[in-house]
């Protein structure tokens, strides 16, 4: 795996291009945006790390140029993702806030790569679910966060564990979608898709 | 900071209305006191004269040797003058007989209706009838005897004053409260600056710690890889989780203070219900009763974020300190949304006004808390334009929070 992971900081990306290369693969560092443009221009990479705050380029272009070669993004914030983070476009694969351990990188390099591998095309409140391509096929992007909150009710398991930030994005994108269901508390059997009422 | 202005200038103006209001009715009701007791001066005279008024304080006539007015003189009510401007009517009442006109020196009633007037004041007393008249009513030689004067243009100075008191007071009101509006910026402006650089320093604070919080993780982890986990590496990480734990409240706090929320439709009744069900098992399990009364399909737009973690700081509250029994309560009350909060906490009732500062810990506060949860609870209730209060009553701690 040819990893390409950028912050403004020097500690930071020392200790992740040690810890990248010993547990993930090949990694290349950069400092600033127009280096990353840079690098995507003439290499080729699996997995791109942003700091949400690299300098000289506005993160949203970023996010698109990287998104457009299909490569999964993780973008990293200091903050906790909000919905409007989450509902942004373009979207990255990933929000990862500050501060996180290997584990929990390499835990989410791990679901992405499984799903960005899975030939599946769930069917979540009627709409057709891109798993590989992180967002519904009619449109609004997905993160991981959600596809894995979707996932998990198809297969059956509890979800409300999930924090409504996440639950109210992915409403927001269900309407969107034109989806004729929200999720719901419904007391024992936790969050459940339910029809909207007229 | 607006709110506190506001609180400011309209506790202000509330004191200024009361005191202008108890002196200006001191003085009104002084003025009017001593109208009415002039005109019992004027009575009094003529009821010791035997219905007809007399000037001067004995039974001289002006101009006579000995003549004496009283003691405030030509202004007094026993002044000559008041011979020729005095306005008033007496009449007698034998014991049995029929009503007797003594005196009628009056132009606003006939004496057929002065006759009936009278009649119906038949009580020893004095007072005021039909607004600006005076009476007195006196028994003298087995007669009741029912004196009125008028007192309308005595009066009508009283009256002035009394208007341009109202008028005064409402000026001055008004005045003071627009001199409150102007000065009331120049006074607060610092305040607001410094509250503003106190949030951009809490969410500053808060971004800067983040990032070097995971460069501790990553070399706590290669440290490992290399030299395996020791007491050190992990005594390593359990402070890290400590100020990882202190910079998410710190920072949800200097968010929400930034007004950089989110607006979305919150079905709150949902997200207490999911919380409450997630924190009932350990709650049973520590031995707390714990009760909610949960009013369904309530909604707020809200940031969700934010209402997530108000309710989840809500409930950490009552798994910290309750003892035996708590409960929660979500319904609609008078236009708001209500969550209320009982346990019981030990908690004096002194200390309750405390609960919201920030970095404060009360005596039962515990050790490894930094004394935020309610802090940041009201930072984010506030932000919503919403109001959050506490009290012990009964025994119970009780948080009120009206979004």
């Amino acid at each position: 795996m040819r990893i390409l992971f950028a912050t403004a900081d020097r500690d930071l990306n020392a200790s992740y291009r040690d810890i990248l290369e010993q547990d993930l693969g090949q990694t290349v560092t950069a400092f600033d945006g127009t280096q990353v443009l840079d690098l995507l221009f003439r290499e080729t990479f699996d997995l791109v790390i942003l700091d949400r705050n690299l300098p000289r380029i506005e993160n949203a272009e970023l996010i698109e140029q990287v998104r457009r070669k299909g490569i999964p993004l993780f973008v990293l914030t200091d903050e906790p993702a909000s919905v409007r983070m989450l509902t942004q476009e373009p979207l990255p694969s990933v929000f990862l806030a500050h501060p996180f351990t290997p584990q929990q990188l390499e835990t989410l390099v791990s679901d992405l790569r499984r799903c960005a591998e899975s030939r599946e095309k769930p069917v979540f409140a009627g709409l057709p679910v891109d798993l590989s391509g992180f967002c519904f096929e009619s449109g609004p992007g997905l993160t991981l966060g959600e596809i894995r909150l979707l996932t998990d009710y198809l297969r059956g398991r509890e979800i409300g564990k999930e924090d409504g930030v996440l639950i109210a994005a992915l409403n927001g994108k269900l309407a969107r979608a034109g989806a004729d269901q929200t999720f719901r508390y419904t007391g024992q059997k936790g969050f459940q898709l339910v029809a909207n009422h007229g | 900071m607006d709110k506190a202005q506001k609180k400011f200038r309209l506790l202000a103006i509330a004191g200024l209305f009361i005191l202008l209001t108890v002196l200006l009715a001191v003085i009104n009701g002084l003025n009017f006191t001593m109208a009415a007791h002039d005109a019992d001066e004027l009575t009094g005279n003529i009821a010791g004269r035997q219905g007809a008024f007399a000037p001067g304080s004995g039974t001289e006539q002006p101009g006579e040797p000995g003549f004496r007015m009283g003691r405030m003189g030509p202004m007094g009510p026993d002044s000559p003058e008041m011979n020729a401007s005095l306005r008033y009517f007496t009449v007698s009442f034998p014991d049995g007989g029929e009503a007797v006109m003594e005196e009628f020196r009056i132009s606003a009633v006939t004496q057929e209706e002065a006759l009936d007037w009278a009649s119906g004041l038949k009580k020893e007393s004095t007072g005021w009838t039909r607004g600006t008249y005076r009476y007195r009513v006196y028994r003298m030689n087995d007669k009741t005897y029912v004196t009125v004067i008028d007192q309308g243009r005595e009066l009508l100075p009283s009256f002035r004053i009394l208007v341009i008191s109202l008028v005064g007071e409402a000026l001055v009101l008004v005045s003071v409260w627009l001199l409150l509006r102007v000065i009331g910026r120049m006074i607060y402006a610092p305040l607001e600056e410094t509250d503003r650089k106190q949030k951009q320093f809490i969410l500053s604070v808060n971004r800067q710690f983040r990032q070097p919080l995971t460069i501790l993780y990553a070399n706590t982890e290669l440290t490992e890889r290399e030299n395996g986990p020791d007491d050190r590496s992990r005594s390593n990480r359990r402070q890290i989780e400590k100020m990882n734990g202190l910079i998410e409240k710190l920072g949800t706090v200097g968010i929400f203070d930034e007004s950089r929320m989110d607006r979305e439709e919150v079905p709150l009744s949902e997200y207490l219900c999911a919380a409450a069900d997630r924190e009932a098992p350990e709650l049973q399990s520590a031995g707390i009763a714990f009760e909610t009364e949960i009013e369904p399909e309530l909604k707020l737009e809200a940031d969700p974020g934010g209402m997530s973690r108000m309710i989840e700081e809500v409930l950490q509250n009552i798994k910290l300190y309750a003892k035996s029994r708590a409960a929660v309560r979500l319904c609609r009350e008078k236009g708001y949304i209500l969550l209320e909060a009982r346990n019981d906490a030990d908690l004096p009732d002194g200390e309750v006004k405390q609960v919201f500062d920030r970095f404060t810990k009360l005596e039962n506060g515990k050790e490894d808390h930094a004394g935020i949860g309610l802090s940041y609870v009201k930072g984010i209730v506030l932000a919503h334009n919403g109001r959050a209060g506490a009290e012990v009553s009964g025994g119970e701690f009780i948080l009120r929070i009206r979004l």
